[in-house]
């Protein structure tokens, strides 16, 4: 019997096609985000409120994961912009391939921002990378303040936390300060913005961060957020 | 949730690293499982047990699963401690500056193959007995807990 070193990484095919994605986009100067969270935390809600801000502004496409069912990119395609649902039929995450095969669907040349909602699951996405600028999760005050304790990958990997549904806030007990508490254990400092994508309370602070990402993509040494 | 998906590519590296090194039988295997990978190692095994009968050269393979803690490097104090309680902290000094160097990764470590002169060639079985599962593979279990 002979043993033999392998050191090859599970997710080496899926790395390097989201490496080729990234530099790809890099080239192009596209800010790609990639949203993840529980099922019915609120990314749609959020992109839908997203994309009518930018509406007239930027050049936005939206991909938008699911198990099953194309209501998502219904709801979403109301706003103006090109976008598709890729259907996992039972994956509980999107990869890389995935991206690269749908993108065609929406992509156009003067594309600012591709939005990739994926499937809901706080797990699994958290492990491929997408060749995205940033991984943002959200939490809606409708869980656990402990989902980041509970969760810590994403936590750990993403580089914005979005508090959801505020405007529910007032008939619940959930304690805003200890789930800040509780990211900044996971991800010291991270931003955590709290919006209500129902009364539009709070979503400037994400929408500033948005742009900034855009325009830093476009110059590098952009500093200032544009309003 | 993801252990399936994971089993299939391992098991499928596996064989191929096997043919690549024109051996015919993987004795066994030690696959790591870093801890941020979220990864419940009893589901991973339990797939890489199921799946492993496709290819003749992992029909028998033993599995090792192993787990890897998350290990933190400080550029505050420049040590590297292991992370205890899933707090991304320095052990030694608490600082947050800490980076993740261990902890991170699922790779396919190493493996054990039979020598060609055991003469195991012509004992294998590789008929594609489970051809039509194909479909199946893919799915994530974990999510219908
Ligand atoms: N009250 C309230 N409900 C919301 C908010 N955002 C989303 N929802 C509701 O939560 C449910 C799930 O939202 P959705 O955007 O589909 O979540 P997704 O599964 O993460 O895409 C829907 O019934 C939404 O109307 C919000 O800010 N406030
Ligand atoms: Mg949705
Ligand atoms: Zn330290």
């Amino acid at each position: 019997m002979t043993k033999v070193n392998v050191g090859k990484s599970v997710m080496e095919a899926n790395a390097e096609q989201a490496a080729t994605l990234r530099s790809e986009w890099q080239s192009r100067e596209l800010t790609v985000l990639n949203l993840i969270s529980s099922p019915g935390s609120g990314k749609t809600a959020l992109l839908e409120q997203t994309l009518e801000h930018f509406r007239g502004k930027l050049q936005m496409a939206v991909l938008v994961g699911d198990v099953q069912t194309e209501n998502d990119a219904n709801r979403l395609a109301r706003h103006g912009f090109p976008v598709k649902q890729i259907i996992t039929n039972g994956t509980c995450h999107l990869e890389a391939h995935m991206i690269e095969k749908h993108l065609p669907f929406v992509d156009t040349k003067g594309l600012d921002l591709l939005m990739i909602e994926n499937v809901g699951n706080l797990v699994c996405p958290s492990s491929y990378d997408l060749g995205e600028d940033a991984k943002v999760v959200l939490l809606s005050t409708t869980e656990g303040e402990d989902k980041p304790l509970k969760y810590p990958a994403i936590f750990r990997r993403a580089e914005v936390a979005i508090l959801t549904k505020t405007d529910l806030l007032p008939y619940l007990d959930f304690d805003v300060s200890a789930v800040r508490h509780n990211i900044d254990q996971i991800h010291a400092g991270i931003p955590m913005f709290r919006v209500s994508a129902r009364t539009g309370d709070g979503l400037d602070e994400w929408l500033t961060w948005v742009e900034t990402k855009v325009a830093r993509k476009k110059h590098p040494d952009f500093h200032q957020t544009v309003r | 949730m993801h252990e399936l998906s994971f089993a299939q590519e391992i098991v499928s590296l596996v064989a191929q690293e096997a043919r690549d090194l024109g051996v015919s039988r993987v004795v066994s295997v030690t696959v790591t499982v870093g801890r941020l990978m979220a990864v419940e190692t009893d589901n991973l095994w339990f797939g890489l047990d199921v799946l492993k009968s496709q290819f003749g050269e992992t029909s028998q393979t033993v599995f090792l699963v192993v787990e890897q803690s998350v290990r933190l490097h400080c550029s505050h104090c420049g040590q590297t401690t292991d992370m205890q309680n899933w707090t991304f902290a320095c052990e030694t000094c608490g600082s947050h500056q800490v980076e993740v160097v261990a902890g991170d990764i699922l790779e396919v470590t190493d493996m054990e193959v039979a020598d060609e002169t055991e003469g195991t060639l012509e004992t294998m079985e590789t008929e594609g007995k489970n051809d039509d599962e194909g479909e199946c593979r893919k799915e994530c279990y974990g999510s219908k807990r």
